[in-house]
């Protein structure tokens, strides 16, 4: 008895210091800082008119000087109107999709919840699709006010819709069930998509070949107008992560248990909700459907650093853009001149990656 | 400071009444020890004394305000729950499980992991901070949710917080008879040192030999109230539990004990469910 007492007296409890482990992997952070700085620069660098890296400072000096080098001329064109456009919304997209995931496996505190597995991709896809194949008659005529923030505002409200609708289902009886959540999501994926389909079957030729195009993903239409448009919506999820990321960690014990660490549950799910479908709606409208990157990256992080948000989070979109960009490199690269669309070789490389994941260590999450 | 009452509540979800008209009070520096049969309504109180789920009549207040009123942060300041089988699908080493404890910014926990420590130490878990939370038993996983309600509290003790309450849904569930003992022990320390402590049980001897005051709940209503040796005897056993078995006293100093009946010993017969086959 006085062994047991000794064992509990709360004075005893002045216990070793040290041992007491600090945020993980916090090295993880600076390495991927550096992957997405070399796959950048050979973003910039690599394409049909290549620009070498000897050159590439110069022909950006040469930009922002008033010097006017003709010989530049040419490079410096590409550089600024498509190259850089092109590296900046592939950071953003991947950033933010990523980011996205990582924020709803922990929300939904399952590791499979990416935006795109429950559907909320698919819904994006639905209103953008629509808005581009049917913008021109008179029952969306309407959407021409929002200008080039047309698409990128249907998909905004396509992903919302998408997952409000999740919640409402998946959180019938008041408490959230993952089951019917994932399941659910599969199915407002596939009624998505048949109606994607649909809307498919009605275009003409050209409509067509976007609409296939942009189910794959691409950034080869990449513009300062579509980085403009995605800038604010990745922005915001940047801007909200971080003040979410110990209401995350409460969430993987429990809604319940959040609660009771003091988090204000309902506030916090409608914050993440709504900017996670604003980003993904968001990158869904100007780069189409960029799949594997919410899924995959965020268990990457994981693996990396454990599954404490503060480390999740900034690495997730780190590496999710350094994955995008580097992605995008490749699919310029494999059949120049010619591209492959970005989906193709995310799924090509992701679904092994993944595969070798689940295999190998185990997903974390799946006990 | 920490006292819970609750006053006529009654707790209604789905269409059914879980607990009617239920008055109770959380006295501070005492082991208040709910028991009852499954589906009693106990873990039903317990949510409603911690202020998770409302009362739909009736009502709970801490210190006199009412329990629905305070903010999720202002609750967690005040009392941690340890829920029954918290589960957690992430791979956290157990450090960082405890420290979650302190997750609400402002309790400022990252500064002083020696609370988290300490908290792992009381629970008997001392060394086990970098170990996977995954890979651990079901024990020594309810004990380190334990710690980590301890690492809640002292740590908005720590910015002057008093009058706390600890709530336990069956702590003691997964433990071996001597980590039960530890756990009790802990939270008898803990209410020798002022706070509010709840705990839901299912070993009636556990609840007879720790508890101050003994709340007896059946079918949604309080049955009695009282120190274990005036609530427990076999006709309460009996009527509550429909089980038949016997409640005793140690020679030494009268304390209560509860034996399940024998089937050779049949005094008395059991109404229906508990009915012990008929021996020879």
């Amino acid at each position: 008895m006085n062994r047991v007492d000794r064992r509990i007296d709360p004075a005893a409890s002045v216990a070793p210091l040290a041992s007491m482990p600090k945020l993980r992997g916090r090295w993880v952070l600076p390495v991927a800082g550096v992957a997405l700085l070399i796959v950048g620069i050979a973003s910039l660098a690599i394409g049909p008119t290549g620009i070498s890296l000897n050159a590439l400072p110069r022909v950006v000096m040469a930009k922002f000087s008033e010097i006017d080098d003709p010989s530049l001329r040419r490079e410096q064109l590409v550089l600024f109107g498509i190259r850089l456009p092109r590296l900046l919304l592939g950071a953003f997209v991947g950033g933010a999709l990523a980011l996205a995931g990582a924020m709803m496996q922990g929300l939904f505190r399952n590791p499979l919840a990416d935006p795109g597995l429950i559907g909320v991709s698919s819904g994006a896809a639905l209103a953008a699709v629509a808005t581009i194949a049917l913008g021109a008659t008179p029952a969306l005529a309407w959407m021409k006010i929002f200008g080039f923030y047309a698409l990128p505002v249907a998909a905004f409200v396509g992903g919302l819709v998408t997952s409000l609708a999740l919640l409402w289902i998946a959180n019938r009886g008041g408490a959230l069930s993952v089951a019917t959540l994932l399941l659910s999501g599969v199915a407002i994926a596939a009624i998505a998509g048949a109606l994607t389909g649909l809307i498919a079957y009605v275009s003409d030729d050209r409509e067509l070949r976007d609409l296939t195009l942009w189910s794959m993903g691409s950034l080869s239409g990449s513009s300062w107008t579509k980085v403009i448009a995605v800038l604010p919506f990745a922005a915001v999820l940047a801007v909200v992560a971080p003040s979410l990321t110990r209401a995350l960690n409460g969430f993987l014990l429990g809604e319940a248990e959040a609660y009771h660490l003091g988090i204000a549950v309902e506030p916090v799910k409608r914050v993440i909700v709504v900017t996670t479908a604003a980003a993904v709606g968001a990158a869904v409208a100007v780069a189409g459907i960029v799949g594997f990157v919410g899924l995959v990256v965020p268990h990457f992080a994981r693996l990396m650093t454990g599954p404490d948000h503060r480390m999740v989070l900034p690495l997730s979109a780190v590496l999710g853009a350094a994955l995008v960009v580097g992605a995008d490199v490749v699919a310029r690269i494999v059949v120049a001149p010619a591209e492959l669309p970005l989906g193709i070789v995310m799924a090509a490389v992701g679904g092994p990656v993944f595969l070798h994941l689940v295999l190998s260590r185990g997903v974390a999450g799946a006990e | 400071m920490g006292a819970i009452e609750l006053r006529g509540v009654t707790v209604e979800r789905g269409g059914r009444t879980l607990i009617a008209d239920v008055d109770m009070t959380l006295a501070p520096g005492r082991m208040t020890v709910l028991i009852g049969p499954n589906g009693a309504g106990k873990s039903t109180a317990l949510k409603v004394a911690s202020g998770v789920w409302p009362a739909t009549k009736g009502s709970a207040a801490l210190d006199s305000q009412d329990i629905a009123k305070l903010k999720p942060r202002e609750l967690a300041e005040r009392r941690a729950l340890v829920a029954q089988g918290a589960s957690l699908g992430f791979p956290f080493t157990v450090g960082e499980v405890v420290m979650l404890g302190a997750t609400v910014p402002g309790f400022g926990l990252d500064s002083s992991p020696e609370i988290a420590t300490g908290a792992l130490a009381a629970v008997g878990l001392t060394g086990f901070e970098a170990r996977n939370y995954l890979e651990l038993s079901g024990g020594e996983r309810q004990r380190v949710h334990i710690a980590r309600a301890l690492c809640q509290l002292r740590a908005a003790r720590r910015h002057g917080t008093t009058g706390q309450v600890i709530l336990l849904d069956e702590p003691t569930a997964s433990l071996d008879p001597a980590q039960q003992t530890m756990v009790m022990a802990l939270c008898r320390s803990l209410a020798s040192a002022g706070l509010t402590v709840v705990l839901v049980l299912h070993d009636l001897n556990l609840a007879a030999a720790w508890a101050d005051t003994l709340v007896v709940l059946a079918k949604g209503r309080v049955r009695a109230i009282g120190s274990p040796r005036e609530v427990l005897t076999d006709e309460l056993l009996r009527s509550v539990y429909d089980w038949p078995a016997r409640v005793n006293a140690t020679p030494r100093d009268g304390e209560v004990f509860v034996l399940p009946h024998h089937a050779r010993d049949m005094s008395f017969e059991p109404s229906g469910a508990g009915r012990v086959p008929q021996g020879e």
